[in-house]
C-alpha cells in the first residue's frame, strides 16, 4: 500500500508539463539514436551530462530514462529494417525480424517488436516498483564490508562472465578502475596519477571515456575497416495491425520474455544479452512450427524484444537501490547522480522520494508515449535511417567535440578523447568489451571507499570480508563465477 | 607453431601493452605519497590494480604464445584501408589545431568535412553546406540558449558578438 501511495506521488511529479516535457524529448531523442546506427544510450546520456549542471535532477533523470527506454525500442526498428543491430542486445531481432521484412511482413515484425517492448517494459516497471522497496529493506542492513563484496561481484559478472573471453574482459575492467583512481583520493587528498599535468588532478571526466570509446573508436573502426556501402533499408511492408494468428503466437513470448528479462537485469549481473538468447532458445524449444525458426518465426521477434526491455527495467532495479550499474548506460547516470551531490544508495528512495517515484513514473508513461511514437509514426524513423553515413559519422564527431571541448575548452581532453578513442579503436579490433571500462571507472572509486571503510570499522583487520557470513558468500559467488567457465573448459580442452 | 605466433604477433603486442599499462600503474604508485594517517592508504587499490593488469597482460601473452588467443584480425576486419584512415585522422588534427585559437565553428565544419571524406562522401558542397550549418547551430544553441561557451576562438568571438547586437537591435 506504502507502495502504491509512493507511486501515486511519483505520478504528480512526472505529470507536472515541464516534467512531461522532458520525458517526451526523452523518449523522442532515445528513438532516434536508437534507430541510427552507431549512436548509443549511453554516448547519447554522456554527451547530455552538462546539463546537469542547468536542469534540476528529477527533470535530468526523467529526460536519461526516456532515452534509456526508448533506445530500446528504436534499436529493434533498425534491426528489422537495416539488419545491422545498433547493440549485442538485438542480434537475435535482426535475426528473425529481418527475415520477416524480407518476405513482406516488416510491419507485423515492428507491431510485435513494438507491443512487445510495452508489455514487458510495462511489466519490468512494475517489477522495478515493488521490488526496489524489498531491496532497499534489505540493503539498509548491509555494511560497508558487504557492499565491497557486491560491487566485487558486479564487476566479476560485467568483465568475466558475459563476453568471449574472461581474461580481455578483466582487462578492460582494470583498465577502467586504473582511470577511476586518477585524480585527488578524496579520503587522504593525496595526488595520484597525474603525470604532472594539472588537468588530471579533477580527474577524468567519464564524459571523455565514454565518447572516446563509443563515439571515436567507432568511428576509427568504421572508416578504416568497413568496404561494404550501407545496407539497403527495407520498405514497412503489410499491415501494422497484426493478423489474428500473429497475436496468438506474440502473447506467450511478450510474456515469457519478460519473465526471463526482468529478474536476470536485476540481478547485479546486469546485460540485454543473455536474456534475449535465452528467450530465442526458449520459444524455438516451445514453438509448433520450429522450422520457421531462421525464416522469420513472429516468435523469435516477439519473445527476445520483450526479454530486452524487462531486462532494461531490471537494470535499474540495482542501480537505484543500491548505487550499483551494471551496465554502461547505468554508470553514467550513477556519475550523474554523482554530480549532483546524491549517494545513490538504500537511502535513496527515502532522502529522494520525488525523484525516484517521478522517475518510475515516468517509465509507465514513457512505455505508452513510446507505443505511440513506434506504431503509428514508424515512418518517421525510417527516414532518420536514410541519413548518409558519411553526415552521419561526421556529425557524430561534432558532437563529440562539443561533448568534450566544450565543458572545459581544455586541448587536453580533446588530446584525452583522440587517446582513448584510439584505445577503444584497439579494443574493437581485439575484441575487448567496452562496458567494463566505464563501469570500473565509476564504480570503482565506490568499491575503494566502502573497501577502506571496512577496514577503517575493523581497525585494519582484512579478515573482515570472510568473516561476516553475507560478504563471505558474496564474494564466493564471485570466485566461484570467475573459476568455474575456466575450470570447466579446462577439462573439456583435455 | 613458430610460424602461428609470427602471425600472431598483433595480439602479443597488445598482451604486452596491458602489461606495460600494469608497470606503468605500479611505477606511478610509487609516486603516490603517504604522509597522512590513514588506516588503508591510498596506494592499496593502485597497487592491486597494477598488479592485476601486469598478471592479466602476461595470462594474455601465455594464451597467444599457446595458441588459445587465436582470433585473426585481419581475416576478421579486413585490411586497414590507410587512405580512409588517414583522412580521418587528418581530420582530428585540424580540429585540435585549429579549435583553440580559430574556434569551434571553423575548425569543426573542417573536421566535419573530412570525417565525411573518410566515409567516402564525393559531394563536397553538400557536406560543406551541412558542416557549416550545424557548427553554426550548436555554437549558437550552446553559447546564447543554454549560456555554455564552446568556442573562444577568434571567428567564435565576432560570430557570437555580432549574433547578440543583431538580437539587441532586435528586441
Amino acid at each position: 500500500m506504502e507502495t502504491l501511495a509512493a507511486l501515486a506521488h511519483g505520478f504528480t511529479v512526472a505529470l507536472t508539463p515541464y516534467n512531461l516535457m522532458w520525458g517526451i524529448i526523452g523518449v523522442t531523442v532515445g528513438t532516434a539514436i536508437g534507430v541510427l546506427p552507431g549512436l548509443g544510450p549511453a554516448l547519447t546520456i554522456a554527451l547530455l551530462l552538462p546539463l546537469t549542471y542547468q536542469v534540476d535532477a528529477t527533470a535530468v533523470f526523467i529526460l536519461f530514462a526516456g532515452i534509456y527506454y526508448g533506445a530500446m525500442y528504436g534499436g529493434s526498428t533498425t534491426s528489422i529494417l537495416l539488419n545491422t543491430p545498433g547493440e549485442s542486445a538485438t542480434i537475435v531481432t535482426a535475426l528473425e525480424g529481418n527475415k520477416m521484412a524480407r518476405r513482406g511482413r516488416g510491419a507485423a515484425a515492428l507491431a510485435t517488436a513494438a507491443i512487445g517492448s510495452f508489455v514487458a517494459g510495462t511489466i519490468g516497471t512494475l517489477g522495478l516498483t515493488f521490488l526496489a522497496p524489498i531491496v532497499v529493506d534489505v540493503a539498509l542492513r548491509f555494511g560497508p564490508a558487504e557492499y565491497f563484496a557486491l560491487m566485487v561481484l558486479a564487476f566479476v559478472t560485467v568483465s568475466a562472465v558475459l563476453g568471449s573471453s574472461a581474461l580481455r574482459g578483466l582487462a578492460s575492467l582494470f583498465f577502467g578502475i586504473w582511470l577511476g583512481q586518477i585524480g585527488i583520493d578524496l579520503q587522504t587528498g593525496q595526488a595520484r596519477f597525474h603525470f604532472g599535468m594539472l588537468e588530471l588532478l579533477d580527474g577524468i571526466n567519464v564524459i571523455v571515456v565514454a565518447v572516446g570509446l563509443f563515439a571515436v573508436g567507432e568511428t576509427l573502426y568504421l572508416a578504416a575497416h568497413r568496404r561494404h556501402t550501407a545496407g539497403s533499408v527495407l520498405k514497412v511492408e503489410g499491415s501494422l495491425w497484426m493478423t489474428k494468428e500473429d497475436w496468438r503466437r506474440s502473447i506467450g513470448p511478450w510474456f515469457r520474455g519478460a519473465g526471463i528479462g526482468f529478474p536476470i537485469g536485476a540481478l547485479p549481473a546486469g546485460g540485454a544479452e543473455i536474456p534475449t538468447f535465452l528467450s530465442y532458445w526458449l520459444e524455438k524449444r516451445l514453438s509448433r512450427k520450429p522450422e520457421e525458426f531462421g525464416h522469420g518465426a513472429i516468435e523469435g521477434v516477439a519473445g527476445p524484444e520483450a526479454a530486452n526491455n524487462a531486462s532494461a527495467a531490471g537494470v535499474l532495479v540495482p542501480m537505484l537501490t543500491l548505487g550499483l550499474p551494471t551496465s554502461a548506460t547505468a554508470a553514467i547516470m550513477l556519475s550523474a547522480f554523482q554530480g549532483y551531490g546524491i549517494n545513490p544508495g538504500p537511502q535513496l528512495l527515502s532522502s529522494q522520494p520525488d525523484l525516484v517515484w517521478g522517475l518510475i513514473a515516468s517509465l509507465y508513461i514513457g512505455n505508452i508515449l513510446l507505443l505511440v511514437l513506434n506504431l503509428p509514426l514508424v515512418g518517421l524513423w525510417v527516414r532518420i535511417l536514410r541519413i548518409p553515413e558519411p553526415l552521419l559519422y561526421a556529425g557524430i564527431l561534432v558532437f563529440a567535440t562539443i561533448g568534450t571541448y566544450g565543458i572545459s575548452q581544455s586541448a587536453v581532453d580533446l588530446v584525452l578523447l583522440y587517446v582513448i578513442g584510439g584505445i577503444g579503436y584497439l579494443m574493437r579490433l581485439f575484441d575487448f568489451p567496452t562496458a567494463p571500462v566505464i563501469i570500473g571507472m565509476i564504480l570503482g572509486p565506490l568499491a575503494e571507499q566502502a573497501m577502506r571503510q571496512a577496514l577503517t570499522i575493523s581497525q585494519g583487520d582484512w579478515t573482515v570480508f570472510l568473516t561476516r557470513p553475507l560478504s563471505a558468500s558474496i564474494l564466493a559467488l564471485a570466485l566461484l563465477l570467475v573459476l568455474a567457465p575456466q575450470i570447466w573448459r579446462l577439462t573439456r580442452r583435455n | 607453431m613458430i610460424e602461428g605466433v609470427t602471425r600472431r604477433w598483433p595480439q602479443l603486442a597488445v598482451a604486452l601493452g596491458v602489461l606495460a599499462i600494469g608497470v606503468v600503474v605500479l611505477v606511478q604508485t610509487q609516486q603516490i605519497a603517504t604522509t597522512l594517517y590513514a588506516r588503508v592508504g591510498p596506494k592499496v587499490f593502485p597497487t592491486a590494480t597494477g598488479i592485476a593488469l601486469v598478471a592479466i597482460g602476461a595470462f594474455l601473452a601465455v594464451q597467444t604464445l599457446i595458441g588459445w588467443w587465436r582470433t585473426d584480425v585481419r581475416a576478421e576486419h579486413g585490411q586497414v584501408d590507410w587512405p580512409r584512415f588517414a583522412i580521418l585522422l587528418i581530420g582530428l588534427a585540424v580540429n585540435l589545431a585549429l579549435i583553440g585559437p580559430v574556434g569551434f565553428v571553423v575548425a569543426s565544419s573542417l573536421m566535419f568535412i573530412l570525417v565525411a571524406r573518410a566515409f567516402g562522401s564525393r559531394s563536397l558542397l553538400r557536406d560543406a553546406v551541412t558542416a557549416v550549418l550545424l557548427a553554426l547551430t550548436a555554437f549558437l544553441l550552446f553559447e546564447l540558449a543554454l549560456g555554455v561557451r564552446i568556442g573562444t576562438g577568434v571567428v567564435d568571438v565576432a560570430i557570437g558578438g555580432a549574433v547578440r547586437q543583431l538580437l539587441a537591435i532586435g528586441g
